[in-house]
């Protein structure tokens, strides 16, 4: 199935302000479904507020998201995730104390529903755990984890965190995902190959992806679709990875002369 | 750097600044929550003026419940009003609105209180006095001081709630008892008066205290804290380590002191009716209901003046002068930054040079000492008892609450605020409760702080501090912005010293150098001392890690010899079952072992240990699911447990006696759905709070409940003796018990006489355990307990994978509590009556604490083992204690042999320190006793540190959920 170019996130004039500091400042983008797009820019530039707004960490000051066609203004993350997205964050923040199967199985979908009196009457409710199950059990092994399953997440390397982090993500089967820096401390060839899992993903399954890396050869070269600049909580530029590489305002504030080459 | 961290602080006070047109709009929320609130009020209004509305048309209730609802209705209806205008309020009048808050509070309790009476035709007279009240107010806002600034101090450094800060002052308190009966100056308080003050006394006991108080406070840091952060501990962990030392501290002291009340006196002559200010005064009468004549408010004229006692005022002043200490030197000094810088972040103080465990030491010597120093002044005014600190503790944790945590400005301005509300509502009380029939309302005083904590967590979680720093930043930021910063001269001590020497005052600066030395001695001397003392804790930890690896490897030879190979890990399932076994096995011998007098007696007393057991299992089952699985710190169980118990109570109490004459089982299920809902609501306020204000919430809500079985009449039925308690209330299956089976299980038991009731008792307490435990494990293994159990990790995540934290914290409440009034249902059938007292936190959340910490978080089956093991300590303590009688008791000798033993320790060994008339005055009877019911409770505190020492799992860890690859799941 061709993806269509339906908006996954349409950000419209976001302003997000601490009390006289502004962190984003009237930005606007993008990202339709079963694309990838990077979203980079210098430490501080307001790439992780911007997500915290959309993923409905942060109220906005003003503007508006629009989340598969619905307006996120005042919504709980937990209603926005319900909408289709899910998020990781820069700092891993797994579930330490709980086995890394059960980490998976807590944001799957159709859970019938979780409260008390469902629980009592259908405790296990059999085949939809056992679909879950194998569900979490398929996703660690795309991701080269199976062998993990049962260790406490306390126990994981960094790495392996990650890696747990983007598989509990993918759990929920988003339509649209905003991953945090989701390759940062994974080593070199495992790294390149979660990137060319993710990039197959959103092609095959028609996701959206929302990133932010600061690993510029995975941003520049291993086909993220489209990228946006961030600078002092303003975009600086928006375009293909060939487009960005030529800009010498971004080269200057951000990637250094060495991306050209 | 700077702009990141700017950034991170500024963060958390996230305004929203809305459309304006967007807000006028038809439908928008803000005008459909308008709506709800007005027409709450309004139905409220017609209930209580003309009997008509909701409550009154359900005809569901009677006369005073039916009041009390609509006065509740009408409460909420303001409540909401202005949170709704607090959630719309910007800027400044945000700021002024949330200072305002207590006033406002008020206002709406007045109006309710003059629309019911206006509704009922009477009329309630209020005097103020205004002196009074200030005075009042101010002597209020140093008690809750005396407490609160050390509770702020190891806040904003340490990072904790510190649950034995009130103890620290009754050390001080005592400090002062022990020096005004020692030889020196006990003449001071038996003199007869001669119209001179003397001070000598007061000032060298309160100096003694400060030391004596910082003393014992920086011992515990470095016995039972220092070892916490050492095992990377959570605050949540350190804050119920200090529960547990707040246990043994209190336990000692009754050991010592016992529970009666002493005063402090200086000097004879400070106890003198003359011994006060006089401060002229004017009253004001305020008329609330149905006023015939007269104005609202009117002046009594010729009002005597109030005097306020010299020794109320030494306190307030003596508070003053350690809070100007304290604040100077938090602000002024290079500790007071190295403190602060600690406080922010631990990590890069650490790492910039800082000895991090030299400045949580010297904090906990401050924290301590100031406390300490208050006790001392406080013994002078109020009697003083081991009880008084939790009294004192929790009002002190509302105001440290209202003046957000951690905030130096804030801990004053709401000192002052909760403060001059005590004082204020004294009179309140007395005027609207005279009115109301309710000559004992004042009683509720000690409450009025509480329940406007929790009604200020309604409207401000974050309390009044954090108002007035927003503000404070704005100001300065745009002072900043203006380019008016000013630089003013500060001369710090070490900048003194260093130009001392320029001065031509070397001499001075030998001195300085002298003291340091003296001090940086005296710090190693007390390092030693306690480094070799901290080796006793992690002994005793030792000792039970041994004895848990000694039981799993007896298990492994067994099953070794009986060629089994189980690896016995306690964290898999299998393990888990094997241990539990083991240890009931054990714990089932113990019992069977304790010594008894008759065949009868001793059933009863094996029927009262399994119904205390279903009882105890059952409570902790509930702190289980709100703190081990959701991670909520509930230190409150003993609230559901007492809704449950007054409930059933009131219901099956006979009609003639202020009762309904319900039956048991209906009035339990009704009993267990109140508490259920009471539950689901306390999620509202507190589901967005820190733990820390979760856990002080709860245990006030307790409180709440215990000081209105005191003083609410509604609260009382089948008055006995006194006129306060809930008795003569039916049994569960009461007269089919007696009709028959009774003698049938006695003789099945070769029982003489037919089987006591408590044996049928035991029966209901084990089948509801095990039941409830079947449930709530089935509950736990489903997706739902997963979900709970990822709250308690990171509920931040959790919400963000889709799930309503709010709804799932509050179905948890609702659960964690149906199942606490199940245990409270059972208690009042054990009991036969309920009294206040039964709801003291020390006798109850306590030792369910216990139960929680010893038997493992998160793992039913460890609470079982939990419960058993305190409900057996609780035994043979009682067992103890009556074997004191006669020699022919069993225990005798353990007992006489302690006894002698604490004796020596008092007279040989304490003499030394303190004076024979110290003795006298506690043990009048000459004989020296040691109180057991209070060594069980130091070591029940003992053990509740030790465990999270050592074995912070407890016996029985929780045990992960692995659920294994499926094979073939399709055909």
């Amino acid at each position: 199935m061709k993806p269509m170019r339906v908006n996954a996130l349409k950000v419209t004039n976001l302003v997000k302000d601490f009390g006289g500091l502004t962190a984003v400042d009237n930005i606007s983008f993008e990202v339709p479904l079963g694309s990838m797009v990077g979203l980079i820019g210098p430490n501080g530039c307001g790439k992780s507020t911007t997500f915290n707004c959309i993923s409905g960490m942060l109220n906005v000051t003003s503007g508006e998201i629009e989340v598969l066609g619905h307006t996120t203004t005042g919504k709980r993350p937990d209603e926005i995730q319900k909408l289709g997205l899910t998020r990781t964050f820069q700092h891993t923040r797994l579930w330490r104390d709980m086995t890394v199967i059960e980490n998976l199985l807590v944001p799957a979908r159709n859970q019938f529903h979780p409260n008390v009196l469902w629980s009592l009457l259908k405790p296990k409710s059999r085949p939809a755990e056992s679909r879950r199950v194998k569900q979490a059990y398929d996703i660690l092994d795309l991701l080269e984890v199976g062998h993990i399953a049962h260790n406490l997440a306390s126990e994981l390397s960094g790495g392996q965190s990650k890696l747990v982090d983007i598989g509990r993500a993918l759990m929920s089967e988003p339509k649209f995902l905003l991953l945090d820096e989701p390759v940062a401390g994974v080593a070199g060839p495992l790294a390149e190959k979660i990137f060319n899992n993710l990039k197959s993903l959103s092609r095959d399954k028609g996701i959206g992806m929302l990133i932010i890396e600061h690993n510029m050869e995975f941003i520049l070269r291993r086909g993220v679709d489209h990228i946006i600049v961030m600078d002092n909580g303003a975009v600086l530029a928006e375009g293909t990875p060939d487009q960005i590489r030529e800009r010498d305002d971004v080269v200057e504030a951000y990637l250094g002369t060495g991306a050209r080459t | 750097m700077p702009l990141v961290l700017e950034r991170i602080s500024v963060e958390k006070k996230g305004n929203v600044v809305q459309d304006l047109p967007k807000r006028l709009t038809l439908n928008n929320p803000i005008l459909h929550k308008l709506l709800i609130c007005l027409l709450v009020i309004v139905d409220a209004y017609l209930g209580l003026i003309y009997g008509v509305g909701i409550i009154r048309w359900s005809n569901l209730f009677r006369n005073d419940i039916a009041l009390l609802l609509l006065a509740g209705e009408m409460f909420i209806g303001g409540m909401l009003f202005l949170r709704l205008i607090l959630s719309q309020a910007q800027g400044i009048i945000r700021t002024v609105a949330l200072v305002m808050i207590p006033l406002l509070v008020i206002v709406i309790g007045l109006i309710i209180v003059e629309v019911l009476l206006t509704g009922l035709g009477r009329v309630a007279t209020i005097n103020l006095n205004l002196s009074a009240i200030g005075l009042s107010g101010l002597y209020w806002a140093a008690v809750y001081l005396t407490i609160g600034i050390g509770l702020t101090l190891t806040y904003k450094v340490q990072g904790f709630a510190n649950f034995a800060q009130a103890e620290m002052m009754l050390i001080g308190s005592y400090v002062a008892l022990i020096m005004m009966w020692s030889d020196k100056f006990s003449f001071l308080s038996e003199a007869p008066t001669d119209g001179v003050l003397n001070w000598e006394l007061l000032l060298w006991s309160s100096i003694f205290a400060f030391v004596i108080a910082g003393l014992a406070g920086y011992l515990i840091d470095r016995l039972v804290y220092r070892k916490l952060r050492n095992r990377n501990a959570t605050f949540q962990v350190m804050m119920i380590a200090s529960l547990g030392v707040s246990m043994v501290v209190r336990a000692l002291l009754f050991v010592r002191f016992s529970a009666n009340n002493f005063r402090f006196v200086p000097d004879k002559d400070w106890r003198l009716t003359t011994s006060v200010i006089e401060t002229p005064t004017q009253t004001l009468q305020i008329h609330l209901g149905d006023r015939l004549s007269g104005g609202f408010i009117e002046t009594v004229q010729n009002v005597a003046p109030f005097g306020f006692s010299f020794s109320k005022v030494t306190l307030v002043v003596g508070v003053i002068a350690c809070l100007v200490f304290v604040l100077g030197i938090l602000y002024k000094t290079r500790l007071g930054r190295q403190m602060r810088a600690v406080g922010d972040n631990p990590g890069l103080a650490a790492s910039s040079g800082i000895n991090l465990e030299g400045i949580y030491g010297k904090t906990s010597f401050l924290s301590a000492g100031t406390a300490g120093l208050g006790g001392a002044f406080l013994a002078a005014i109020l009697p003083i008892n081991p009880m008084l600190g939790l009294a004192l503790l929790l009002p002190a944790f509302a105001v440290i609450v209202l003046g957000t945590i951690g905030s130096i400005a804030g801990v004053i301005f709401g000192a002052l605020i909760v403060g001059l509300l005590r004082a204020l509502s004294e009179p309140l009380l007395i005027g609207v409760g005279n009115s109301l029939d309710r000559p004992t309302a004042s009683g509720f005083a000690e409450v009025v702080p509480f329940v406007f904590l929790v009604g200020l967590l309604l409207l401000a979680p974050r309390g009044i501090g954090a108002a007035l720093q927003e503000w404070n930043i704005k100001r300065i930021r745009k002072r900043v912005t203006a380019g008016r910063t000013k630089y003013l001269f500060r001369p710090s001590i070490p900048s003194l010293r260093n130009n001392l020497d320029r001065l031509g005052l070397v001499q001075i600066q030998y001195v300085f150098t002298y003291v340091s030395k003296v001090r940086t001695v005296i710090w190693f001397l007390l390092d030693r001392i306690t480094y070799s003392l901290s080796w006793i804790p992690t002994g005793v930890g030792f000792s039970l890690q041994f004895a848990r690896t000694g039981i799993q490897a007896g298990i492994r030879f067994v099953f070794r010899i009986s060629r089994f190979k189980w690896n016995i890990d306690p964290e898999t399932q299998k393990g888990s079952w094997i241990l539990f076994i083991v240890l009931m096995v054990i714990l089932i011998c113990i019992v069977w072992l304790l010594p008894s007098v008759t065949a009868l007696t001793k059933t009863m007393q094996i029927a009262r240990i399994a119904t205390l057991l279903g009882i105890f299992g059952l409570a902790s089952f509930a702190l289980n699911l709100h703190t081990g699985i959701t991670g909520m710190t509930n230190f409150g169980v003993i609230f559901f447990i007492g809704i449950g118990a007054v409930t059933v109570g009131i219901l099956c109490a006979p009609i003639a006696t202020n009762g309904y004459g319900w039956s048991p089982l209906a009035a339990t299920l009704v009993a267990v759905t109140v508490s259920a809902i009471a539950g689901w609501l306390l999620a509202y306020p507190t589901a967005r709070l820190r733990m820390d204000y979760f856990a002080i919430v709860t245990i006030s809500l307790g409180e709440m409940l215990r000081i209105s079985l005191q003083a609410e009449p509604l609260l009382r039925a089948g008055t006995v003796t006194s006129a306060i308690g809930i008795s003569q209330y039916s049994m569960p299956l009461e007269k089919w018990w007696s009709s028959g089976p009774s003698s049938y299980v006695g003789n099945l038991l070769g029982l003489p006489v037919p089987a006591p009731y408590v044996v049928l008792l035991a029966g209901i307490a084990i089948t509801s355990l095990v039941g409830v435990w079947l449930l709530l494990d089935t509950v736990l293994s489903s997706p739902w307990g997963r979900i709970l159990r990822s709250i308690r990790e990171d509920e931040v995540v959790s919400q963000h994978h889709g799930h309503n934290i709010l709804i799932q914290k509050a179905a948890s409440l609702a659960l964690g509590a149906a199942i606490a009034a199940l245990a409270g249902a059972l208690w009042a059938w054990l009991n036969t009556n309920i009294w206040p007292d039964f709801m003291n936190p020390v006798r109850t959340t306590f030792l369910i604490w216990a139960a929680y910490i010893v038997g493992g978080r998160g793992n039913n089956k460890g609470m079982i083992v939990g419960a058993f093991v305190i409900v057996i300590v609780e035994f043979l303590f009682n067992i103890l204690v009556a074997s004191r009688g006669a020699t022919s008791m069993p225990l005798h000798g353990v007992t006489n042999y302690a006894d002698s033993i604490f004796s020596w320790l008092m007279v040989n060994v304490g003499g030394l320190i303190w004076s024979s008339k110290s003795l006298t005055e506690i043990f009048p009877r000459g004989e020296i006793l040691l109180s057991l019911p209070h060594v069980k409770l130091a070591l029940v505190g003992l053990v509740i540190i030790i465990a999270l020492i050592a074995a912070s799992k407890g016996l029985l860890p929780e045990v992960p959920s692995r659920p294994n690859r499926i094979k073939k799941t399709e055909k």
